[in-house]
């Protein structure tokens, strides 16, 4: 049996003039991977990647929603299943730390923010990074399942990635 | 506006045990070794408080405390429509829930753990057998004439706790008194927090 591990947890914070919207609107990103996953040179497989692009409120409640999995952190050797209460204090911590998006990168092909590159891609391929934004909280606003995550709008590359 | 007046976390581990001749029926009803259920003494505006269940440790249940997207418990915390004894607390406080202390059904008082179950139309066929297992309705109470319910299980035995945590279908789940009033005084159960109390 595999669990997810994740490593690191971030986000980027897009101003809501930007993409047209009432409100901030948050890309969270997590380094993970799967326990039993292995790159080639024998350590666990690393990506970073984004569950969930919205308002503030709306990444908090897609992970409430997540509590009922058993969530698993590992970093700097210390490692172990988060308490529901942690997990929600990492993320609170990661978006009120977001790093803010400067208007005039977002209609590239990608966009590099902090130590994170973004780049639209699946869903998004061949957008800008404001139309794949866009496109996606669309794709919500329109969708009787407006919880779901949004793991095909970007590739991401960073730190600690393998 | 909800106010959360008090919790209190149950166990049913003290239910009698049985066993059939079935075993996975056998692991279901052993489950109740090891279930508990939140209760929050809810205020709503005009009503009375009343007991609800707002989390449980059985998979599918979990919807009740933050399962669903923007429904649930916690997300109700967290957007300022659950207060903690009239007060605003972040969702990460609000979720103290795991330091409380669990309660036999013995050491509830006069309150019992009732639920108000309705199944789906899919799980018809397991509403008389399921594993081989005839399900004993003897204190069961239909309401109204849905043959799918929602009927009245109060959860005094592992074959009823069990009917009513893996058959699919809506469930409310209520402590109430003897005469099945679910309104409750906070001061009439007071007592029941002398320990654990969040």
């Amino acid at each position: 049996m595999s669990s997810e591990i994740f490593y690191d947890i971030k986000a980027v914070r897009i101003p809501a003039n930007a993409v047209n919207a009432a409100e901030d609107v948050y890309v969270l990103c997590f380094l993970q991977g799967s326990s039993n996953t292995y790159a080639y040179n024998g350590q666990r497989e690393r990506k970073w990647c984004t569950p969930f692009i919205g308002t503030f409120d709306d990444v908090m409640a897609h992970q409430i929603s997540w509590l009922r999995y058993t969530l698993y952190w590992k970093t700097y050797g210390r490692s172990g299943e988060v308490p529901e209460h942690l997990w929600l204090a990492k993320i609170r911590k990661a978006l009120e730390s977001a790093e803010v998006v400067v208007e005039i990168i977002m209609d590239d092909g990608s966009m590099q923010v902090g130590e994170l590159t973004f780049k639209p891609y699946r869903l998004c391929d061949g957008m800008t990074i404001r139309q794949a934004l866009c496109s996606s909280m669309e794709r919500r606003a329109q969708s009787n399942q407006p919880g779901y995550s949004d793991w095909d709008v970007f590739r991401i590359t960073g730190p600690g990635q393998n | 506006m909800v106010n959360d007046l008090d919790y209190i976390k149950l166990s049913f581990s003290e239910l009698p045990h049985f066993t059939t001749s079935d075993s996975w029926i056998n692991y279901k009803f052993n489950e109740a070794d090891t279930s508990w259920m939140i209760f929050a003494l809810e205020e709503r505006e005009g009503q009375e408080p009343q007991w609800r269940r707002i989390h449980s440790s059985y998979w599918g249940s979990n919807h009740c405390m933050y399962g669903i997207y923007k429904k649930g418990a916690a997300w109700e915390a967290h957007m300022g429509q659950r207060l903690v004894r009239g007060k605003k607390v972040p969702v990460e406080k609000y979720l103290d829930f795991r330091k409380l202390s669990t309660t036999q059904i013995s050491g509830l008082g006069v309150l019992r753990p009732v639920s108000s179950k309705t199944i789906c139309e899919s799980n018809q066929s397991v509403l008389e057998t399921y594993h081989g297992h005839h399900w004993d309705k003897s204190d069961w109470e239909v309401v109204g004439t849905d043959p799918l319910g929602p009927f009245r299980i109060p959860l005094s035995s592992r074959a009823n706790l069990a009917f009513v945590t893996e058959v699919d279908g809506p469930c409310e789940i209520f402590l109430e008194t003897p005469q099945g009033d679910v309104a409750v005084l906070p001061s009439a159960t007071m007592d029941l927090f002398t320990n654990g109390g969040v």
